[in-house]
C-alpha cells in the first residue's frame, strides 16, 4: 500500500518533470502533457479520498521539519483545489490539443506545453505550501507561466499580459513586504507556527493589510480589477480557462487560509465588512460590465471579476458568527464557478474557432460543430446562476443560510442581486446563438468534436457538484483550520 | 443514505418515474432521430403508472444536495401528478407524429425531458428544497422551448419570460432559504410551513403569482405561450402553470388562518378581476394561440379565487381545495387539447380541416361549461366552494359574470378557428398511421377522466343533477346572443379592440439596456478609467488606508 | 538600524510612486525593482536584528533575487516585443496625453 504522502510528492514534481521533457522533445508534448495530467487527476481524486478518510495531514519534503524545512500541508480546501486544477489542467489540454492547428495565431507553439505544465506544478506548489515564503516562491512561478502563456496569443494579448505582469509582481512584492514584517515579529514563517503564537499589535496589522492588499491584486478584487478582463480576454482558450479558474481561486485560496489561519485573532467586524464590500462592489460591478460587453470572452472576463466577490463574503459573515455555513459556501462557489468558468471559456473558444470572431453580434446562425460548445455554455451558465442542482446552487444556498442565521440581509441583497446580473448577461450570450449571425469568411466547419466534448466535461462537472454536496461539505470541513 | 417507505417494488415505480427522464435524457445524443422522439412520450409513462398503481404514502429519500431531497405519492401529488403525466405523454406523442423534425431534435428532446423531470419532481417532491429544485428546474428548461422556433417574437418573448420568471425565481429563493433557516434546517413541509412569517408569505406570493400569471403579473404568459412550439404550448398552459398553485397549496395553505382575514379577500378580488380582464384582453386579438393565453390567465384568475377562498374558509377549505384539483385537471387537459388541436389544424388540409374543427369544440365547449362537460364540475364546484368559505352574493354575481365571460372568449375562438389555416402550422407531413390518434384520446380524457377521477365525490352529485345541467345552459345561451349581436352589429363592439386603451395597463414592461442609455456609456467610461495606471494608484493607496484602518479600528488603537 | 529601516520604507515609496507615475515602460519596470529592493533591504534589517543573527532571512532575500532576476528576464523580453508593436486602438487603458497604456 503506497502511503498517502506520495500523492503530494507526485503532484509537485510530475507536472515539472513532464515540464522539462517536453521542452527538450517539443514531439513528445501532447502524449506526454495528457498522460501526465490523467495521472494528476487520479492522484489528485485519491489525495480527497484520502483526506475524506483520514483527515488532513502534513509532510515535510526530506524529514526537514520546521522551521527549516519545507512542509507540506493537505487538507479538505487544499485537496479540493488540486482536484479543480487537475480537472481544469487536463481539460484544458485536451481542449489545446484538439483546436485546429494554424488557425489560432499561436506564437512560439512550442512553448505553449512546457509553460502550461510549470503553470501546472507551481498551482500544486501553492496549494501544497505550508509556509508563507514558500507561497510567494509558488506565486511568482504562477505569474510568471501564466504571463508567458497570455503573451503566446500575440498581438492585443502581449499588452494585456505585460499589464497582467506588472500587476502581479507588484502584488507580489507588497505580500512580501508583509511576509518580511511578519518574520521580523515572529521569527516564523510556517502557517501552523504562525497561527499558534500570532499577537494582535501593530506590527502584525500592517503585515495583516499589505498581504491582504498584494493578494488582492493578484485575486482582481474591485477596484483592483484592471488587468484581468484584458488579459482573460484575450488568452489563448485553455489559458483563459485555467486563468479564471484555477489562478484567481489560488489568489482567494491564500486570502481565506490567511485570515481563517494566522490572523484570525484580527479578522474584526471592521475589516471583514470592508472585505466584504468589496467583494459587494466587484459583484456589482463585474456583473453591469458583463452586460455591457461586446465580445464573448470579454463577458465571461468581466463575470470572473463579479463571480470571485461572492467569495469574499464570506468575511462579514464568519466574522458574524456563521463561519461554517459561509465557509462552505464560499468555497463551494469558489469551487463551481472554476468549473463552470473554465467550460465557459473552453466553449466560448470553440464558438469563436468556428464564427472566426468574437462579437455577439455574430455568433449567430449555423452553429454545425459547435452545437455541444452550447449546450456546455447553458449547463455552466446554469450553474454561474445558481440553478439547482449545481454547484453553484449549493454554493449560493449555504452562503444564503449564512446571511440569514446572522440577520445580513444586506449580503443577500447582494447576493440576489448578482444572480439577477449573471442570469442578464449569460442570457446575452446564449441569446446571441439563436439568432441570424453573420457570414464571416473566418469561420471554420470542421471543428475536432473534443474541443466542445471537454468543455461538456467541466460543465457537467460543475452540476454534479451540487448533487455530492455533502460529500463536499465534509472535504471541506476535514480540519479546514475553522472552528465549526 | 436512499430510503424508501412502502414495498420495495411500489418504491423503484416511484423511484423510475423520478429517473426516467434523466435515462432518457442521458441516451439522447446515442440514439438516432426517430428513435429520439419515440422517447418524448414514453418518458412520463412510469410517473402515470405510479399515480395509477401506487397507493398514498409511498416516498424516496434521496441523500443529495445539501438538505437532502425527499419525494412521495399524497392527495395533493396524485391530483397534479395524473392530469400532468397524461399531458406530457400526448403531448409527446403528438410532437413525435406531427412534428418529427423537432421531436427527433437532440436539443428540444433535452430541454422537453429536462422540463418534464423539473415538473415530476415538483409535484412529487415532499420537502422544499425538493419543491424549489423542481420548479426552478421546469422553469428554465422550458424557457429553452419557448425560444426554440428562434423568431424574433420568441427571443423577445423569452426576454420577458426570463426577466419575470428570474425575479420569482429570486423571491421564491429567498423566501425558501428564509423558511429552512427559521425551521433550523428542517425542510419538510409541515416545519417550514409553522415558521411562515408575513414578509415571507408576500414574497411566495409573488414568486408563485408569477409563475401562475396572477392579474398584474402576467404579462409574460399571453406572449411566451403562444410562440413556443404547440406541443410545448400545450405543457406550458396546460400543467406547467400549474407549479404556482401546487407550491401555494403547499406551502401556504396549510399555515394560512393568520393571514386570511388580509390575504383572503385580496386574492379573491385579484382572481376576479384578473378572470374578467384576461377574456377582455383575449377577445381582440385574431391569433388563436394568444386567445388561449388569455384564457389560460382567465381561468388561473379562477384558481387563485379558489386559493382564496380556502383561506376563507379555514378548516371548511376542503371544498374549496377540491375544486382546485377539479381545475387542475379540468383546465389542463382542455388547454392542452386546444393547443394541440390548434396545431393539428394548421397541418390538415380540406374536410378533415372540418372535422378537426369539430373536434375542437368539445374542449372549447367544457372551458365554455357548456353542460355534459367537465366545466360543469369545475364551475358546480367553485359555487360549492364559494358558499363554504360564505362569499356574499357580490363574489357569486361575479363569478357567474366570468361564467359567460370564458363562453364568449371560447365562442370567439371558435370562430376564429373556423377555416383560417393558422400560419405558424409544421411544414412536414405527419408520420404514423393514425396522427391524429393522441388527440382524438385527449378529446376522450376531457370527455370522460374528470368525471371518473372525482366520481364519488359531492361536487359531482351537485353537478350531475339536472338541475345544475340545465343552469349551464343559460351562460352559454347568453355568450351565444352576445356574439351574435356582436357579429352582426359588429360597430357596437369596436370598443373591444381599443380595450388596451381604456384599461390600465397592468404589465410589467421588459425594459432592455439599450433604453438606458447613456447610462451604459457612463459605467463603460468609468471603467476605462480605473485602468490607468495613476487611478490604479490611488486605488491601491485608498485600499491600503482602508485595510490598516479596519484592521487598527477592528484592534482599537 | 533606524537608518536602514526607514531607507527600506522611503524607497518602498518611491518605488510605488515611480511604478504608478511612470510613462515609460522600462522605468515602471525599473520602479518595481526598487520595490523589491526595499522588501529585501527589509529582510536584510530583520537578520541583523534578530539576536543571534539569523541566517533564514539572508536564505529568503537570495532565493528572492533568484526570482527577480527571471521575472525581470521575462518581463524584458515581453517589453522587447511589445516595444516595436503598433498601439491598436482597443487597447482597454485610457490613453493619456502620451499614452498611459503600457
Amino acid at each position: 500500500m503506497i502511503p498517502e504522502t506520495t500523492g503530494p510528492v507526485v503532484l509537485f514534481s510530475l507536472p515539472l518533470a513532464a515540464a522539462v521533457v517536453v521542452f527538450i522533445r517539443p514531439r513528445w508534448s501532447v502524449a506526454v502533457t495528457l498522460a501526465s495530467g490523467g495521472i494528476l487527476l487520479a492522484t489528485a481524486l485519491w489525495v480527497v479520498v484520502a483526506v475524506l478518510r483520514r483527515g488532513p495531514w502534513r509532510q515535510d519534503i526530506g524529514g526537514w521539519t520546521a522551521p527549516l524545512g519545507i512542509g507540506w500541508t493537505v487538507d479538505g480546501l487544499s485537496a479540493a483545489l488540486l482536484l479543480l486544477m487537475a480537472a481544469v489542467g487536463l481539460a484544458g489540454a485536451v481542449f489545446h490539443a484538439a483546436r485546429p492547428t494554424g488557425r489560432t495565431p499561436v506564437r512560439d507553439p512550442r512553448f505553449f506545453w512546457p509553460l502550461w505544465l510549470f503553470l501546472w506544478g507551481g498551482l500544486n506548489a501553492l496549494f501544497l505550501a505550508a509556509d508563507l515564503f514558500n507561497v510567494y516562491v509558488a506565486l511568482e512561478f504562477v505569474s510568471i507561466a501564466s504571463v508567458g502563456l497570455i503573451g503566446l496569443a500575440g498581438g492585443s494579448a502581449q499588452a494585456a499580459a505585460w499589464r497582467y505582469l506588472l500587476a502581479t509582481l507588484l502584488g507580489s512584492t507588497i505580500y512580501l513586504l508583509g511576509v518580511a514584517l511578519l518574520y521580523g515579529r515572529y521569527a516564523a514563517l510556517d502557517l501552523a507556527l504562525l497561527a499558534d503564537g500570532v499577537e494582535p499589535d501593530l506590527v502584525t496589522a500592517v503585515a495583516a493589510a499589505l498581504m491582504t492588499l498584494g493578494l488582492l491584486l493578484k485575486a482582481a478584487v474591485f477596484p483592483l480589477h484592471f488587468w484581468l478582463p484584458a488579459a482573460h480576454g484575450r488568452a489563448p482558450p485553455a489559458v483563459s480557462a485555467v486563468l479564471s479558474a484555477v489562478v484567481i481561486a489560488a489568489a482567494y485560496y491564500l486570502l481565506v487560509r490567511l485570515w481563517f489561519g494566522p490572523f484570525a485573532p484580527l479578522l474584526g467586524p471592521e475589516v471583514a465588512t470592508l472585505l466584504g464590500l468589496l467583494g459587494a462592489a466587484a459583484v456589482l460591478w463585474g456583473g453591469l460590465q458583463a452586460l455591457l460587453q461586446r465580445h464573448l470572452k470579454m463577458l465571461i472576463a468581466y463575470s470572473t471579476v463579479s463571480q470571485l466577490g461572492y467569495g469574499l463574503l464570506v468575511f462579514p459573515l464568519a466574522a458574524a458568527g456563521a463561519v461554517q455555513q459561509a465557509w462552505t459556501g464560499a468555497v463551494m462557489l469558489v469551487m463551481a464557478h472554476g468549473l463552470a468558468k473554465a467550460a465557459l471559456f473552453l466553449a466560448a473558444g470553440a464558438i469563436v474557432l468556428r464564427h472566426g470572431i468574437g462579437r455577439l453580434e455574430a455568433l449567430g446562425g449555423d452553429q454545425q460543430g459547435v452545437v455541444v460548445a452550447w449546450v456546455a455554455f447553458a449547463i455552466a451558465s446554469a450553474s454561474l446562476v445558481g440553478l439547482p442542482p449545481t454547484g453553484g446552487f449549493v454554493g449560493k444556498w449555504w452562503l444564503a443560510q449564512a446571511t440569514l442565521a446572522t440577520g445580513g440581509y444586506f449580503w443577500l441583497a447582494v447576493l440576489m442581486l448578482g444572480t439577477a446580473f449573471t442570469a442578464g448577461y449569460l442570457w446575452r450570450a446564449l441569446q446571441a446563438a439563436m439568432r441570424p449571425g453573420w457570414e464571416t469568411s473566418g469561420g471554420l466547419q470542421a471543428l475536432s468534436p473534443a474541443l466542445g466534448l471537454s468543455a461538456l466535461v467541466l460543465a457537467l462537472g460543475a452540476a454534479l457538484l451540487g448533487l455530492a454536496a455533502p460529500i463536499a461539505a465534509r472535504l471541506l470541513d476535514a480540519g479546514s483550520g475553522v472552528a465549526g | 443514505m436512499i430510503s424508501g417507505s412502502g414495498a420495495g417494488l411500489q418504491v423503484a415505480l416511484l423511484g423510475g418515474a423520478l429517473l426516467v427522464p434523466w435515462l432518457f435524457l442521458a441516451v439522447l445524443p446515442f440514439v438516432q432521430a426517430s428513435t429520439r422522439s419515440l422517447l418524448l412520450p414514453f418518458a412520463p409513462v412510469p410517473a402515470l403508472l405510479a399515480v395509477l398503481l401506487l397507493p398514498e404514502g409511498t416516498g424516496l429519500a434521496l441523500p443529495l444536495l445539501p438538505a437532502g431531497l425527499a419525494f412521495g405519492v399524497d392527495a395533493t401529488a396524485r391530483a397534479f401528478l395524473l392530469p400532468a403525466a397524461l399531458i406530457w405523454a400526448l403531448a409527446g406523442w403528438m410532437a413525435a407524429q406531427w412534428r418529427p423534425d423537432q421531436a427527433g431534435s437532440p436539443t428540444f428532446g433535452a430541454l422537453w425531458l429536462l422540463a418534464l423531470a423539473g415538473n415530476l419532481a415538483l409535484i412529487l417532491a415532499q420537502d422544499l428544497l425538493a419543491l424549489y429544485a423542481g420548479i426552478a428546474l421546469m422553469t428554465f428548461a422550458a424557457l429553452g422551448l419557448v425560444v426554440f422556433e428562434r423568431t424574433p417574437q420568441a427571443l423577445g418573448a423569452g426576454r420577458l419570460y426570463l426577466a419575470m420568471m428570474l425575479v420569482a425565481e429570486l423571491a421564491l429563493f429567498v423566501a425558501v432559504a428564509a423558511l429552512v433557516a427559521a425551521a433550523e434546517g428542517d425542510t419538510r413541509f409541515d416545519a417550514v410551513t409553522a415558521a411562515l412569517s408575513g414578509p415571507l408569505l408576500a414574497l411566495l406570493a409573488l414568486a408563485f403569482g408569477l409563475k401562475l400569471g396572477a392579474l398584474g403579473l402576467h404579462s409574460w404568459l399571453p406572449r411566451a405561450h403562444p410562440v413556443a412550439p404547440v406541443a410545448a404550448s400545450a405543457v406550458l398552459s396546460g400543467v406547467m402553470i400549474k407549479a404556482g398553485i401546487l407550491g401555494w397549496l403547499r406551502l401556504v395553505e396549510p399555515a394560512g388562518a393568520a393571514f386570511a382575514p388580509v390575504v383572503a379577500p385580496m386574492l379573491v378580488g385579484l382572481g376576479l378581476a384578473g378572470a374578467l380582464y384576461a377574456v377582455l384582453r383575449g377577445l381582440p386579438t385574431r391569433d388563436p394561440k394568444v386567445l388561449l393565453g388569455w384564457s389560460s390567465v382567465s381561468q388561473m384568475g379562477l384558481v387563485t379565487v379558489l386559493a382564496g377562498l380556502a383561506l376563507q374558509a379555514g378548516e371548511a377549505g376542503g371544498a374549496a381545495i377540491a375544486a382546485i384539483a377539479v381545475f387542475v385537471m379540468h383546465h389542463g387537459l382542455a388547454k392542452a387539447a386546444l393547443f394541440l388541436g390548434v396545431g393539428v389544424l394548421g397541418a390538415s388540409q380540406g374536410r378533415r380541416c372540418f372535422w378537426v374543427w369539430i373536434g375542437l369544440w368539445l374542449p372549447a365547449l367544457a372551458l365554455a361549461a357548456a353542460p355534459g362537460t367537465s366545466g360543469v364540475l369545475a364551475k358546480t364546484a367553485l359555487d360549492l366552494a364559494a358558499g363554504a368559505a360564505g362569499a356574499g352574493a357580490g363574489v357569486d354575481a361575479l363569478l357567474y359574470l366570468t361564467g359567460i365571460a370564458s363562453a364568449l372568449l371560447m365562442l370567439r375562438f371558435l370562430w376564429l378557428t373556423r377555416r383560417v389555416p393558422v400560419p405558424d402550422a409544421g411544414e412536414s407531413p405527419a408520420v404514423g398511421r393514425y396522427p391524429e390518434l393522441p388527440w382524438i384520446l385527449m378529446l376522450a380524457g376531457v370527455l370522460v377522466l374528470p368525471w371518473v377521477t372525482f366520481r364519488d365525490t359531492p361536487m359531482l352529485a351537485a353537478a350531475a343533477s339536472g338541475s345544475e345541467q340545465l343552469a349551464a345552459v343559460v351562460p352559454l345561451i347568453v355568450a351565444l346572443v352576445i356574439a351574435t349581436a356582436a357579429w352582426r352589429w359588429p360597430r357596437a363592439v369596436r370598443f373591444t379592440k381599443r380595450i388596451r386603451n381604456y384599461l390600465p395597463a397592468l404589465k410589467l414592461r421588459g425594459t432592455t439596456l439599450s433604453h438606458w442609455s447613456p447610462g451604459p456609456l457612463q459605467l463603460a467610461n468609468w471603467e476605462r478609467h480605473l485602468h490607468a495606471w495613476r487611478l490604479i494608484g490611488r486605488a491601491v493607496v485608498l485600499v491600503t488606508l482602508a485595510l490598516g484602518a479596519a484592521i487598527g479600528h477592528g484592534l482599537a488603537f | 538600524m533606524t537608518v536602514y529601516l526607514s531607507l527600506s520604507g522611503v524607497l518602498f515609496l518611491i518605488g510605488l510612486h515611480g511604478f504608478f507615475t511612470a510613462r515609460n515602460l522600462l522605468r515602471r519596470l525599473l520602479a518595481l525593482n526598487v520595490l523589491t529592493t526595499a522588501v529585501f533591504l527589509l529582510f536584510v534589517v530583520m537578520a541583523r536584528l534578530a539576536e543571534p543573527l539569523d541566517p533564514v532571512p539572508h536564505a529568503i532575500v537570495l532565493t528572492g533575487i533568484v526570482v527577480t532576476v527571471s521575472t525581470t528576464a521575462v518581463a524584458l523580453a515581453l517589453l522587447v516585443r511589445i516595444a516595436g508593436r503598433p498601439r491598436d486602438e482597443d487597447d482597454d487603458a485610457v490613453a493619456g496625453p502620451r499614452g498611459d497604456a503600457g
